[in-house]
C-alpha cells in the first residue's frame, strides 16, 4: 500500500512559478486523516483530497526534484521549489485527489505568502521576532520597531506595506486558540 | 435544502506548522488614508474582531485614544483593548470591498489578528474544514 502507484500531473500554471506542497495533516482520534494540497506559488491550481488512515503513507510522498522536510508528524513542506507540478501519490490517495483539480483565486498577497512559506526557515534564522515588510519576493525593510519598518517601506514607495512579525515554532503537541 | 452562494474561494494557509483560515486585509485610517496590510485569522468564536495594538501607530493613530473595551479569554483572563474607527479593505480577484469597522486593538501583545463575528456580519463566510478551504461573499 505504500508504493507510489500513480502520479498526478496538474495543468501547467499560466506563468512559470514554483510549485509546492502545502500540507499533509494528520489528526483525529483513531481514524487518522490527512489533507493533501498541491499549489502553485501563484495559487492558481490546487488539488485536495480527504482520505482516511493514511498518516503512515503520507510520509511516502516523494518529490523527485525537491528536498522535503517533515515537521511534527507527517507535515511535509517543500524545502526547495519543484520544477513542475508533479506529485506522486499512492493509488488509494490518487483516487480521492483525481477529479478535484479546481481553480482557486490568486488571493491577496499570494506571491508574498508563497515566498514566506518557502522561506520559513530562513526567516526564522535571520529575522526571528522582527517585523518584516515583504513585497513580492523582496524584503523591503525589517527591524524590531514596526512603525520604523513601515516608514522605511513608505519612503521606498510602498503605499500599503504588507507587514508581519516572524514567529518561532510552536511547542510540539500544541494547538492555537484565538485568544 | 439551503444553499449559500460564494464568489471567492480560499485555501487555508500554513501558520506555525498548522493550517488556518487566514485573510490578508488592508487596515486603513480613514482620516489620513494611511494603511498597512496584515494577515488576520477568521475566528467565528470571537464575538468581536481584535487586532494587534502595534498596528495603530503604523497608520498614524494612538492606541490609548480609543474607547476602552475588554475581551475575556477562554480561561477567564481579560485582554484590554481600545476601539478605533477603521476601514477594512478586501482586495480579491480584482474586486475591492471597503467597509467601516469599529475595530478593537489590543493593549497586550497578542500573537495574531482575529476577524470575529462583527466581520462576519459584513462578509458572508463559509468553511469547508475537511478540505481546508473557506469561502467569502461580501454582503454589502
Amino acid at each position: 500500500m505504500n508504493r507510489l502507484a500513480q502520479s498526478l500531473f496538474l495543468p501547467a500554471p499560466p506563468v512559470a512559478c514554483p510549485v509546492g506542497f502545502a500540507g499533509a495533516r494528520t489528526g483525529g482520534v483513531g481514524g487518522v486523516y490527512s489533507v493533501a494540497r498541491v499549489f502553485s506559488a501563484g495559487g492558481v491550481y490546487s488539488a485536495s483530497g480527504v482520505y482516511s488512515t493514511v498518516s503512515a503513507r503520507a510520509a511516502s510522498f516523494t518529490y523527485p526534484a525537491a528536498g522535503v522536510e517533515f515537521i511534527g508528524h507527517a507535515v511535509p513542506r517543500i524545502a526547495s521549489a519543484l520544477g513542475r507540478a508533479r506529485l506522486e501519490v499512492p493509488a488509494s490517495i490518487y483516487q480521492s485527489l483525481a477529479g478535484e483539480i479546481i481553480r482557486s483565486p490568486q488571493g491577496r498577497r499570494s506571491r508574498e505568502l508563497a515566498w514566506r512559506q518557502a522561506n520559513t526557515d530562513y526567516l526564522r534564522r535571520a529575522f526571528l521576532g522582527q517585523w518584516v515588510v515583504l513585497e513580492g519576493a523582496r524584503i523591503i525593510a525589517s527591524g524590531p520597531d514596526p512603525v520604523e519598518v513601515v516608514k522605511t517601506a513608505r519612503r521606498l514607495g510602498i503605499r500599503s506595506p504588507y507587514i508581519f512579525r516572524v514567529e518561532g515554532r510552536v511547542r510540539p503537541r500544541t494547538s492555537s486558540l484565538g485568544l | 435544502m439551503i444553499s449559500v452562494n460564494y464568489s471567492l474561494e480560499f485555501n487555508y494557509r500554513i501558520y506555525q506548522d498548522e493550517l488556518f483560515p487566514v485573510l490578508t486585509v488592508e487596515v486603513r485610517n480613514p482620516v489620513n488614508d494611511e494603511s498597512v496590510e496584515q494577515d488576520a485569522f477568521l475566528d467565528c468564536g470571537a464575538a468581536r474582531s481584535i487586532f494587534m495594538g502595534t498596528i495603530l501607530p503604523m497608520v498614524g493613530l494612538t492606541l490609548l485614544d480609543g474607547e476602552e473595551w475588554n475581551f475575556q479569554t477562554n480561561d477567564g483572563r481579560l485582554v484590554e483593548a481600545r476601539i478605533h474607527p477603521i476601514q477594512i479593505v478586501l482586495t480579491e480577484d480584482g474586486t475591492q470591498t471597503v467597509f467601516d469597522l469599529p475595530l478593537a486593538f489590543s493593549m497586550a501583545d497578542i500573537q495574531r489578528n482575529l476577524l470575529g463575528r462583527d466581520f462576519f456580519d459584513r462578509i458572508q463566510v463559509g468553511f469547508r474544514e475537511s478540505h481546508s478551504q473557506f469561502f467569502i461573499e461580501p454582503t454589502g
